[in-house]
């Protein structure tokens, strides 16, 4: 028996399969490897979409980066970690962003206003205080600036924070409280470079 | 363009228009298929006049299902048996008349030739039920049709790489099937 045999042999096959390969039948099996990859990519691209909307648009995720300089999320809600001055109205355990944000330096008077979602964003982490602690020193002993943050809230109230000299923190008629430098310096270059919404 | 059924009633009907239709719908293809078995254009040709008679012959009472698969068999065994006449007279004269000699020992080397091409249908037949859709289209393309693998590739929309790899793996495939059914090639 020869290759020629079996090739003659192929003569008895079913007339089904020499349909099937005709094309007489369609056939789904036999996939386009470009649909193929066209469908993987366009999966690959919506769950980035997908991801990135969620991401963007989801309540209460704080990105907080080594030197926590910005929050993400609704103007509304976002998570503090480690916030316990009460410096924010608290709705379910998380602290409600401004829907406002005045900066005053005094005694110079440099106004600005912030109501961008993003600013107010940047902005808070550096004003909230950690493991406030209220100060042993006279604040009236140092002579220096003051940037005074008057925040508005959605709900009408409204909250001051001072921070003097980079050294000392106060939140509206409370103790003046110590405020690490590296934070308040942080804090005053970063509204310095934002510019103001009004 | 008449559809199969309509050209199969007229075989049914011995309407001589049956082979006109059937030349119509079906001639190119069917000499494309006698023309890759045969290097003749004459012999091709030929081939195809004789599966147009094969198909009047054989309907009725035969009623296909698809009628260009039931064509382009008859036309492919015709095609191959014209082959093995053909390549009987290149043999040299002293071949020939050996292998003649030899088949006078079996006793009916027709319907032996036949049981044996029968048998290795079968188990082609029964071989091809257990591939996958993909391999079976590929090998059927390839051994059947004759196309090539390029063609294949094409008709297919696959790269040339992923035949080769089906049909060297139908083949190892096969040959382990027909070795397992006393099929000895």
């Amino acid at each position: 028996m020869t290759g020629i045999d079996l090739f003659k042999a192929l003569g008895g096959v079913k007339e089904e399969y020499i349909a099937e390969a005709d094309g007489s039948r369609k056939l789904p099996h036999v996939k386009n490897v470009t649909l193929q990859w066209c469908a993987a990519l366009a999966a690959c691209v919506c769950l980035l979409l997908g991801w990135g909307f969620i991401a963007q648009h989801l309540g209460g995720i704080a990105d907080y980066t080594g030197d926590e300089t910005k929050v993400t999320g609704a103007a509304e809600t976002a998570q503090a970690d480690g916030a316990d001055q009460g410096t924010a109205p608290a709705i379910g355990g998380k602290v409600v962003l401004p829907v406002r944000i005045t900066a005053e330096t005094q005694p110079v008077s440099d106004v600005k206003v912030f109501t961008d979602e993003e600013k107010i964003g940047q902005i808070m982490p550096l004003l909230l205080l950690k493991n406030a602690a209220e100060t042993s020193d006279d604040p009236n002993a140092y002579g220096g600036s003051a940037n005074i943050f008057t925040l508005e809230y959605a709900n009408g109230e409204t909250s001051t924070i001072t921070v003097y000299g980079n050294l000392f923190y106060k939140k509206d008629d409370g103790p003046w409280c110590d405020i690490p430098y590296e934070q308040a310096e942080k804090l005053e270059e970063l509204v310095r470079s934002l510019g103001s919404d009004e | 363009m008449k559809e199969d059924h309509e050209i199969i009633e007229l075989y049914w009907a011995r309407s001589e228009s049956a082979v006109h239709e059937t030349d119509a719908k079906y001639g190119a293809k069917l000499h494309t298929l006698s023309g890759r078995i045969l290097p003749e254009a004459e012999d091709a040709e030929e081939c195809v006049n004789d599966t147009y008679l094969g198909a009047w012959n054989a309907m009725p009472p035969q009623r296909p299902l698809a009628l260009f698969a039931f064509l382009a068999r008859i036309c492919r065994n015709i095609a191959c048996d014209k082959l093995d006449k053909l390549r009987a007279k290149k043999r040299s004269a002293e071949v020939s008349a050996l292998t003649e000699e030899l088949s006078a020992c079996i006793a009916d080397p027709t319907a032996a030739r036949e049981a044996e091409s029968r048998e290795i249908a079968e188990a082609l037949n029964s071989f091809l039920s257990t591939l996958p859709v993909d391999a079976r289209l590929f090998f059927m393309r390839r051994y059947w049709y004759m196309d090539s693998v390029k063609a294949i590739a094409e008709k297919y929309g696959c790269g040339e790489s992923r035949v080769k790899t089906s049909l060297h793996r139908t083949r190892e495939k096969l040959r382990n099937y027909l070795q397992k059914a006393d099929i000895w090639l």
